[in-house]
């Protein structure tokens, strides 16, 4: 062998070596990203492993409880179009089952991004948009390859999706953005992003394609967008709606329907009984006809429909199904029934409609069956086998229901069983109707699902009759004794104890141990506001110390737990017969609001602009437009 | 003889007489004089109730009297001392919340301008005008805020510590809350009760004495009894009783600098 032979084979063998390590180092970023993605979920099928790597926009916490199971908790549920196959949305394990509806099998599960929470599938059948709403994207995942393929950035927590007839357009409700995000499927380039109220959680366009209907759960009223414009055509009041979720429209593009609690904040909380409290139902509303909203209840005289969820419809209109997610049944509503009864209403009649709780039994527009499992979320009408497959989010399985009768024919369980820790049963509780005399509300009508608040003010009778208050969020109440506005309950233990009380008359040592647990170790969601820019936060921070805003919200607590008058009552007005209130919290304030004791303030710039003229809470008179802004942003990062 | 009994019992009644009109002072009154003496108005307004524009402090203006405004200042009755006698706290406690940056009227340095009695009853004062006070009870709290709304404080001075003129009264001056003329005048919550909704009592009233100087007083008390509901009057008559309770027991507040850890020694200004 000459010297050239034996260099040129050195050559080849060393681009050969190079080639091997560098495919080696590809193929461990590779398998690590895998890793990475799919270390929060076990036995997950062999698909996952070739979906392309999950990248976290922000950063997740450390799971707070490290040895808990991984619970499916199934919460919306879409079907293909020719209902073969249905799509379940596993909230807390972070991926999608794959559903033979037929043969009643998970047939897979693919990895998605963090909470996925809504979903609705191409008109083709070839792609699923879901919502991640911690991780601020719609996730289009191609369910002939079973990825995630493109992930289009959304306002901060995204809920709701809504596709257009054609499959061109897809809309979102940016559920803490307080804004309706509108996108191109072709390209996922934004096309429009509008204002709604607080809190839009659910959209639904009508199907010829004019309107966009947002259910803003915490703002009372309905935002009606032009699509194709991103034009807000009217904002609808509902009346004493509440955390209004999921929304259908009719198909001649007339109607929207959505889901509702009917909270009667106006009154004292003393009498719960028919309603008086809050009670469930529908609101109806004609498009075509501004301010025209009818509301439904779906109670029974002596048992609520406790906190209405999930809606669908067949496509002959002549069934509704609801999801009643606090008492575990499933409303089948005669929608010609209901229309009828829409159309006799009369515009004087409709608020005495609203407080029906006898029309399901008197006019027999809707019955209720068992929905097969505990905590029933997402709703999908298989119409060709005439099945309704009901996600029971604290099951987590799907039960299958003959859409007929409303019987349970099967129930199809998402993963292994995994046992119950008591934060798991303190979320069912918080949740669980059942707990309420009557089922009229569970903890969660007033605290929304997450322990936070519904931005009403209650006239809670324990600090005295004709004061109401702003709910509080109590995901700090644990650290920052006492409970309540007025301080009047000594911690938080004593507080859901009254809770219980408030609901059941008797407290359960049991069902309070679990409610604490899941209380206390609140779940919080990702602050999207820490990432503002470093040195915004830090002119905000100075700021806020210089402006004295921590002599009462002490950091770390952000609370000094003492009550305080900051010149909102006593003699400068005559709304509230006490002047100190216990200091809030600020942690989390970011999405706690309206603020102050009696929701006055809509935003954070509201407290210094309108509420503080006399620098009682805090030195904030004179701060320059920048000032504020700098100071906002940093009480956000909190 | 007889004439000369008569005339020393006359001198006699005289000097009681004008021994008992002679208008009682309390530290609260006196502190005003203090406070006006040292030009505190000037810049925390008229009974410091309104500090004057200053665009490089904290809010954009001179912080007032007010209870809410000085609570971010003050933690204690130390720290008051210390804001007048070095122009800022000097306690570890108070100053981690004070920040260094230069005002254009920094608080001046009282310091030699005084003396101890005067400190006291301009930190007197300054408590009557704040209402600053960390364990008023919740009725009290709502009490003092209906005194306020009612215009209370006008004539009976700041949280009632007196100081108003009242010609051709008994006294030739309004009552304060806090003494012992109160006691004259009000022997129980039935007599300020009787005294807040009628303006008047009946045992004075019946009384040929007072009612001749009840009469013809230029401010007689108004009577309330159109203005007020009986939970309010109770909580009224709450804060009345707590600060009357309160001023029985000066010792109990002035313990509070033997309380405060870690001094630092008072730079020179």
């Amino acid at each position: 062998m000459s010297r050239r032979d034996v260099i040129g084979w050195m050559v080849i063998v060393g681009v050969l070596l190079l080639t091997a390590v560098w495919a080696g180092v590809a193929l461990r970023q590779d398998s690590g990203q895998a890793n990475a993605s799919t270390s929060a979920v076990d036995n997950r099928t062999a698909d996952a492993a070739s979906a392309p790597p999950y990248v976290p926009i922000y950063a997740r916490p450390a799971r707070q409880i490290t040895d808990e199971p991984i619970y499916r908790s199934p919460t919306y549920i879409c079907l293909s179009p020719d209902a073969r196959r249905a799509y379940v949305l596993n909230q807390s394990a972070d991926s999608i089952s794959v559903l033979d509806v037929a043969a009643r099998t998970v047939i897979s599960e693919i990895n998605v991004g963090w909470r996925p929470t809504h979903a609705a599938v191409a008109p083709d059948g070839r792609r699923l948009y879901v919502s991640c709403s911690y991780d601020y994207t719609i996730d289009v995942v191609d369910l002939e390859r079973q990825q995630v393929v493109q992930r289009i950035k959304t306002g901060f927590e995204p809920m709701g999706v809504a596709l257009s007839a054609d499959g061109q357009r897809i809309s979102v409700a940016n559920a803490l953005a307080n804004t309706v995000s509108v996108f191109s499927t072709a390209t996922g380039d934004p096309l429009s992003e509008t204002p709604a109220g607080r809190m839009p959680r659910y959209v639904a366009e009508t199907p010829d394609g004019t309107r966009l209907v947002a259910a803003n759960a915490h703002s009372r009223d309905v935002t009606i967008i032009d699509p194709a414009q991103g034009r807000v055509i009217e904002t609808r009041s509902v009346d004493r709606g509440a955390q209004m979720r999921d929304v259908i429209c009719s198909n001649n593009s007339r109607w929207a329907i959505m889901t509702t609690l009917v909270g009667h904040d106006e009154m004292i909380t003393m009498q719960m009984e028919r309603g008086w409290i809050n009670s469930n139902g529908l609101i109806v509303m004609d498009l075509h006809e501004p301010g025209h909203v009818v509301t439904l209840l779906l109670d029974r005289v002596l048992t609520g429909a406790t906190n209405p969820w999930a809606l669908t419809m067949g496509s002959d209109e002549r069934r509704l199904y609801v999801s009643l997610a606090g008492i575990h049944q499933v409303a089948i509503v005669d929608v010609p029934l209901m229309m009828d009864l829409v159309a006799r209403t009369t515009p004087e009649q409709r608020q005495r409609l609203s407080q029906d709780v006898e029309i399901l039994e008197r006019l027999k527009i809707a019955r209720r069956v068992d929905a097969g499992g505990i905590g029933p979320r997402g709703l999908a009408l298989c119409e060709p086998a005439g099945e309704l497959l009901v996600a029971n989010y604290f099951s987590d399985s799907v039960a299958v229901l003959d859409a007929e009768s409303g019987s349970v024919k099967t129930v199809i369980p998402l993963g292994p069983k995994q046992p119950m820790t008591l934060w798991r049963e303190g979320e069912m509780r918080f949740n669980d109707g059942r707990i309420c005399f009557e089922n009229w509300y569970s903890c969660s009508s007033c605290h929304q699902e997450d322990s936070t608040m519904d931005s009403l003010n209650w006239d809670l009778v324990n600090d005295g009759i004709g004061n109401p208050k702003n709910v509080k969020s109590m995901h700090n109440g644990i650290f920052t004794p006492p409970a309540m506005w007025s301080g009047v309950h000594a911690n938080q233990n004593v507080g859901v104890m009254a809770g219980q009380r408030f609901l059941g008359f008797l407290p359960d040592d049991d069902v309070q141990k679990a409610l604490m647990e899941f209380i206390g170790k609140p779940k919080r969601a990702p602050n999207p506001y820490r990432n503002a820019d470093p040195a915004t936060l830090e002119r905000g921070k100075r700021i806020f110390y210089r402006a004295r805003c921590d002599i009462c919200h002490i950091p770390t607590a952000f609370t000094d737990q003492l009550k305080h008058d900051i010149g909102l009552t006593g003699y400068t007005s005559e709304v509230d017969f006490r002047s100190r209130f216990d200091t809030p919290s600020l942690i989390e304030c970011y999405r706690t609001g309206p603020y102050l004791h009696d929701g006055r303030a809509q935003t954070l710039r509201d407290i210094f602009t309108d509420h503080n003229p006399r620098n009682m809470h805090g030195l904030t008179n004179g701060l320059s437009e920048s000032q504020l802004h700098d100071l906002i942003a940093y009480l956000r990062s909190l | 003889m007889t004439i000369v009994i008569l005339i020393l019992i006359l001198v006699g009644v005289g000097l009681y007489v004008w021994v008992r009109r002679t208008p009682e002072t309390t530290p609260a009154i006196r502190g005003e004089a203090v406070a006006r003496r040292l030009g505190c108005f000037g810049c925390h307004g008229p009974q410091g109730q309104g500090g004057v524009s200053d665009p490089t402090s904290p809010g954009g203006a001179i912080v007032d009297w007010h209870y809410a405004t000085t609570k971010m200042f003050i933690s204690s009755e130390q720290d008051i001392r210390e804001w007048i006698l070095y122009g800022k706290p000097t306690n570890a406690t108070a100053r981690l919340a004070i920040d260094d940056h230069a005002t254009l009227v920094p608080m001046p340095a009282y310091q030699g301008l005084l003396s101890d009695r005067e400190l006291d009853d301009l930190v007197a004062y300054f408590l009557a005008v704040s209402g600053w006070r960390d364990e008023i009870p919740d009725d009290a709290y709502e009490g003092r805020k209906i005194a306020q709304r009612l215009g209370c404080f006008g004539c009976h001075g700041p949280s009632g510590m007196g100081g108003v003129p009242n010609p051709r009264s008994f006294k030739g001056h309004i009552p304060p809350w806090d003494g012992k003329e109160f006691d004259e005048l009000v022997q129980d919550d039935d007599e300020l009760r009787e005294w807040i909704l009628e303006g008047k009592t009946e045992r004075l009233w019946n009384n040929p004495a007072a009612r001749f100087f009840l009469e013809r007083q230029s401010t007689p008390m108004p009577a309330y009894h159109d203005h007020l509901s009986d939970a309010e009057l109770e909580l009224l008559v709450k804060y009345i009783n707590w600060l009357r309770e309160d001023r029985t027991e000066p010792d109990s507040r002035r313990a509070a600098p033997e309380t405060v850890i870690g001094t630092i020694p008072v730079r020179s200004r």
